[in-house]
């Protein structure tokens, strides 16, 4: 079956990108097969060194030594895989982690607060290198499951798997994190090259159905950061109503300080200011835009967020 | 048997010393699991789930086992993380038997292997594999099912 973009997609994200053709176009080609060397079990160079042992031609990722993308179908099945060596994770997956680096080394707490299936929380376990504690928390109990699994295969020995809905939660959660990950549920519209079905039931609606539980969700992490601590906002979608208008959301009714993301190396938009009409916080132009067509990844957003000390 | 014998059966059987958990602190739950995790007051309160499964503590094989038969059984995921420590009860495999494991295969051993019967370590080159149970001279298989998978490269 031949997928097409719809027309309404197209209206939409043409006039964000500087050059909507390559964009669209980028959207149905298959993204390559990536993983993450996971640094609790292994090493960047233990694996490059095995898999040019099995013929697999690898590139490891400027940006991310943990990172490569490999052509070979066959990485899945090599003794790494079994060994939970490898993860199998899209590139720009990696990043809200990446981005959290300079505070992960000194922190002795994170919350993963929509933590399944588990690559960034394996990612952050490995990046802090079993020390501290991290709370992964998901409200989904089906995906803890598959949670688990990816922990205990990384061999992670520094989380605490919760099943709370942020909204709600239970009077004896009552901590502070200095570090927050909210990569929130979204439309997942960067995630189309790896699905491309998604673009037969997309729709706005989804889109500011699912912006109603993200404007919700930041604001509870934001309440759950300790003063001076750092909230990551996510997303794998393209609509400003689930990302810069989220955040402006959240500048706007807090004493919340957007904080400059980047990623040396990766070639990275800013977030946009004004969509359809509406403009949002001026500050929300410092988080991050991934699009597909500029580094072969998938779509992503991030914003950095500061609570005042 | 408590979160003390499960350290000296590791650092006993397998040279495996406790030094290596210090910075983390053991739980176990109602089903004779036994966790390792962080070290966290009130942890158990809102944990679904906690660290890595480390081992489980069982009835034996026979369901009229009276407590004094009951034994330890680590988990791959443990083993695949601190195998490399291990200095006796290690079992190395050739590439075609850690390809067997990684299916689920049992193994037949066609040599003493210098370990005592009971469980066991397997290993490839320096990949400690997972766990195995060694008994009349072969492996039985313990790699839980959802682990299992066809490595064809290794």
């Amino acid at each position: 079956m031949e997928i097409q973009i719809p027309q309404k997609f197209r209206d939409r994200y043409g006039p964000l990108v500087e050059n909507p053709e390559e964009f669209f176009s980028s959207l149905l080609s298959r993204s390559p097969k990536s993983f993450r060397v996971n640094t609790l079990k292994s090493s960047p160079k233990e694996v490059k060194e095995r898999m040019e042992s099995y013929g697999f031609p690898i590139k490891q990722m400027e940006w991310y030594p943990d990172a490569f993308v490999s052509e070979n179908p066959y990485v899945g099945s090599t003794l790494e895989h079994f060994m939970g060596y490898i993860y199998m994770q899209e590139l720009a997956s990696m990043l809200p982690p990446l981005i959290l680096k300079p505070e992960l080394i000194k922190a002795e707490s994170v919350l993963d607060a929509c933590a399944a299936p588990g690559s960034k929380t394996t990612q952050l376990a490995a990046m802090m290198q079993n020390r501290g504690v991290i709370i992964a928390n998901d409200s989904d109990y089906g995906r803890i499951k598959a949670l688990k699994f990816n922990l205990e295969k990384c061999g992670v020995l520094n989380t605490i798997v919760t099943n709370f809905d942020l909204r709600f939660l239970p009077k004896n959660f009552s901590m502070q994190f200095p570090l927050i990950l909210l990569d929130a549920p979204c439309s997942s519209e960067g995630t189309i090259r790896k699905n491309p079905l998604l673009l037969s039931r997309w729709s706005e609606g989804d889109i500011l159905s699912r912006a109603g539980l993200q404007r919700k969700l930041i604001l509870k992490a934001y309440e759950l950061l300790s003063p001076g601590g750092t909230l990551v906002y996510s997303t794998c979608t393209f609509a400003p109503e689930e990302n810069e208008s989220v955040v402006s959301h959240l500048l706007e009714s807090a004493d919340a300080k957007a904080q400059e993301a980047n990623i040396p190396g990766l070639k990275c938009s800013k977030g946009i200011e004004e969509f359809r009409g509406m403009k949002y916080h001026s500050d929300v132009r410092k988080s991050l835009r991934v699009w597909p067509h500029h580094n072969g990844t998938e779509g992503f957003f991030l914003a950095k967020i500061r609570k005042r000390p | 048997m408590n979160q003390k014998d499960i350290l000296r059966y590791f650092e006993e059987r397998f040279g495996i010393s406790k030094k290596l958990f210090a910075d983390h602190k053991l739980y176990s739950d109602q089903k004779g699991r036994v966790f390792l995790g962080p070290k966290v007051a009130a942890a158990g309160d809102i944990a679904v789930f906690i660290g890595m499964q480390t081992a489980r503590i069982e009835n034996g094989s026979s369901k009229l086992a009276k407590p004094t038969s009951m034994r330890i059984r680590p988990s791959t995921n443990f083993f695949q993380l601190f195998g490399k420590h291990a200095t006796k009860n290690f079992i190395s495999l050739s590439k075609e038997q850690a390809q067997a494991y990684a299916k689920g295969e049992d193994i037949e051993l066609t040599q003493p292997t210098g370990s005592t019967e009971g469980y066991v370590l397997l290993k490839y080159l320096d990949y400690p594999l997972g766990c195995g149970l060694l008994k009349n001279g072969n492996v039985k298989n313990v790699l839980p099912k959802e682990r299992r998978m066809k490595v064809e490269f290794l």
